[in-house]
């Protein structure tokens, strides 16, 4: 159709239109993070992209002058180890529900979805006093517990496993392997591009948390990147260049962290162990 | 020695209010090292049946041993069985060398023994520059020998086969047939083979058991069932083209109904007087398929579609009147209930 040299379609002129202006909308603040981390204090309102004396100054005050690199591990450990924990136990909650038959599955499946209608914004305040009567206020368990299993992760895994044919478990319980070996050597391995997804999710998703940490943390040595960024901002004034020059070091791991599993996603699921 | 006894065996599915009975009161017994094909349309439960066997379904009643050793509680990894499934089952993301080991691995067996083990089942199958593929990289007849190695490895008394060729071409299909036919012969053991096609049945089978909704309708070998049908299902079933079923004329015996007659005991009925013992009867060619040492006729008798099996080939238009005659020495005659008169 639009093959050599023939005029682009109108279509297609509407449809890049649409995009570049997403585009343009999605970049421009971070465009625009990215240029106030090079700027000192009182450049921070003029709009020019390059400043007239770009400096490293506020990268290098942060990671002396701050805590910031505390913050950045306590946001790493915080995030890994949900991941891990996410991918788990939703994993195996999921496979439970799509390949054994139990008493009561669907009312634990309808129990599990429904946690997925409830916002963050409710949760927290009886979060706040579990944290508060088990001691777990400002601590790093306190931190992590909320989001140790997550309904969306239960769904998402129990719909991939729904399409991993029983044959290959079935084969597997004639080769004599044991149940959870099923699970780890056979099942999950199938599943890869699912749990790549939902590690991505999961780990962006505690990443950027703000509100339970928030909540949760009261000294500095366990805030979490997000928290310990909006410290900056004080009652009387705004440290806006620590603020962007945080929040830009905060955005490498998830660029990491998501060309390293996209691959994985894109890959597709890996089947033919079937007919093919 | 392996001898499976099925004894009572009854399946259902469901809760007790909407139970739904795939295999009633089921009774075989199965030699050691007898080759037993289970046949039968589809939704017949010859694959609940096998799975059963296998340790893979629950026993609803009834009692299954294998060796005269009870196993109805046992793992199917305790029964000294293999299993091999219609769509192979390979795991996807393992090489055709893990494959096979895979089972032997998480029995935690010696690691030179299961080389040893894999690569002399591998020679048998001649799948030895496959060892490092994936299933994907295969073609579907060498992930059917790949499936038939794994089930090897274990080194079974009993093996199951769940329509394992269904899925390959016929040509694969006849040769595939064939190497299971001499596997039985190398390796000596009991099999179990579910199949609705019939020639494999034929070919491959020591017993033919044949099954229709849960109930064996006769078990006996193919020359048997092919020869001396209990019932006008078995008859209808096994033999092909299928055998033609007309209604009986009056005052041939007493109750019958129907008359089946196999489209290998038609003839085209010359001006020549007729062997003894046929019967002559009109209708009009429908349908000629030659397939070169034999011609398919389909002729419409007063209603009734009748498929005849003419050797040579034969020249004839649709709508041309015929006569053929019946050879009522081999024609098998039916009451209402489909029981042999
Ligand atoms: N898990 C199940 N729950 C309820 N009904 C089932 C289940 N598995 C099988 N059935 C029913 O049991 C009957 C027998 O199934 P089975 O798979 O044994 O048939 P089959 O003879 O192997 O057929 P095919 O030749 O198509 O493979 C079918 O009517 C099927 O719908
Ligand atoms: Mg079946």
């Amino acid at each position: 159709m639009t093959d050599n040299k023939a005029p682009i379609s109108p279509k297609k002129i509407i449809i890049w239109t649409f995009l570049f202006i997403g585009a343009v909308i999605m970049m421009t603040p971070i465009i625009f993070m990215f240029s106030a981390s090079f700027k000192y204090n009182d450049q921070i309102y003029e709009l020019a992209l390059i400043s007239s004396e770009p400096t490293l100054s506020n990268y290098i005050y942060l990671f002396e002058n701050t805590e910031f690199l505390r913050w950045f591990l306590n946001s790493i450990s915080v995030a890994l180890a949900t991941t891990i924990s996410v991918l788990f136990f939703d994993s195996l909650v999921g496979y439970t529900l799509a390949k054994f038959k139990f008493k009561g599955r669907k009312i634990v499946f309808v129990l599990i979805l429904s946690t997925l209608m409830i916002p963050t914004e409710m949760l927290v305040i009886p979060w706040y006093i579990l944290a508060r009567d088990l001691g777990l206020l400002d601590s790093y368990i306190g931190l992590i517990f909320p989001g140790i299993m997550t309904g969306f992760g239960v769904f998402l895994m129990k719909q991939f496993f729904e399409g991993v044919p029983d044959d290959y478990l079935d084969a597997a319980r004639i080769d004599g392997v044991g149940e959870f070996r099923i699970f780890t050597d056979v099942a999950m391995p199938l599943v890869v591009p699912a749990l790549s997804a939902l590690a991505i999710f999961t780990f962006l998703g505690n990443w950027t948390a703000f509100l339970w940490p928030l909540i949760v943390t009261s000294s500095a040595e366990i805030y979490t990147v997000p928290v310990g960024l909006a410290s900056f901002s004080g009652e009387f004034q705004s440290e806006w260049e620590m603020i962007m020059t945080g929040a830009a070091v905060a955005t490498l791991p998830t660029l990491i962290i998501f060309l390293f599993l996209q691959r994985y996603i894109i890959r597709g699921v890996i089947l033919g162990g079937l007919k093919g | 020695m392996a001898a499976v006894t099925l004894s009572n065996i009854s399946k259902t599915y469901g809760e007790k209010s909407a139970a739904k009975m795939i295999i009633e009161d089921l009774n075989l017994d199965i030699a050691d090292k007898e080759f037993i094909v289970l046949v039968g349309p589809s939704g017949c439960g010859k694959s609940t049946l096998l799975r059963m066997i296998a340790g893979l379904e629950d026993i609803t009643k009834g009692q299954i041993s294998i060796d005269d050793r009870v196993v109805n509680n046992l793992e199917p990894k305790d029964r000294d069985i293999a299993f091999v499934f219609q769509n192979y089952a390979l795991y996807p993301h393992m090489n055709v060398y893990k494959n096979m080991a895979f089972g032997l691995r998480a029995a935690k067996m010696d690691k030179r023994e299961i080389e040893y083990r894999v690569q002399q089942v591998a020679a048998i199958l001649e799948i030895e520059e496959l060892m490092f593929r994936r299933p994907a990289e295969l073609s579907g007849g060498q992930r059917q020998r790949v499936a038939i190695g794994r089930a090897m490895v274990r080194d079974p008394s009993v093996f199951l086969f769940d329509e394992p060729l269904s899925n390959l071409d016929a040509k694969l299909r006849a040769s595939m047939r064939a190497e299971i036919k001499k596997l039985h012969q190398t390796v000596k053991t009991t099999i179990i083979y579910v199949t609705h096609d019939q020639v494999e049945a034929m070919t491959l089978a020591d017993r033919i058991v044949i099954l229709k909704d849960g109930i064996i309708q006769q078990i006996g070998t193919p020359m048997d069932v092919y020869n001396d049908p209990a019932n006008q299902f078995v008859a209808g079933f096994i033999g092909s083209p299928e055998m033609n079923f007309i209604r009986a004329p009056k005052g041939v015996a007493d109750g019958c109904i129907t008359l089946g007659i196999r489209p290998e005991d038609i003839i085209i009925a010359g001006d020549a007087p007729l062997p003894a013992g046929h019967k002559k009867i009109k209708g009009t060619v429908t349908v000629t398929e030659p397939l070169g040492a034999e011609t398919l006729l389909s002729v419409d008798y007063s209603g009734t579609e009748i498929t005849a099996k003419i050797p040579g080939l034969y020249i004839a238009n649709p709508g041309d009147d015929i006569k053929l005659a019946l050879n009522m020495q081999k024609a098998f005659l039916f009451n209402e209930k489909g029981e042999r008169v």
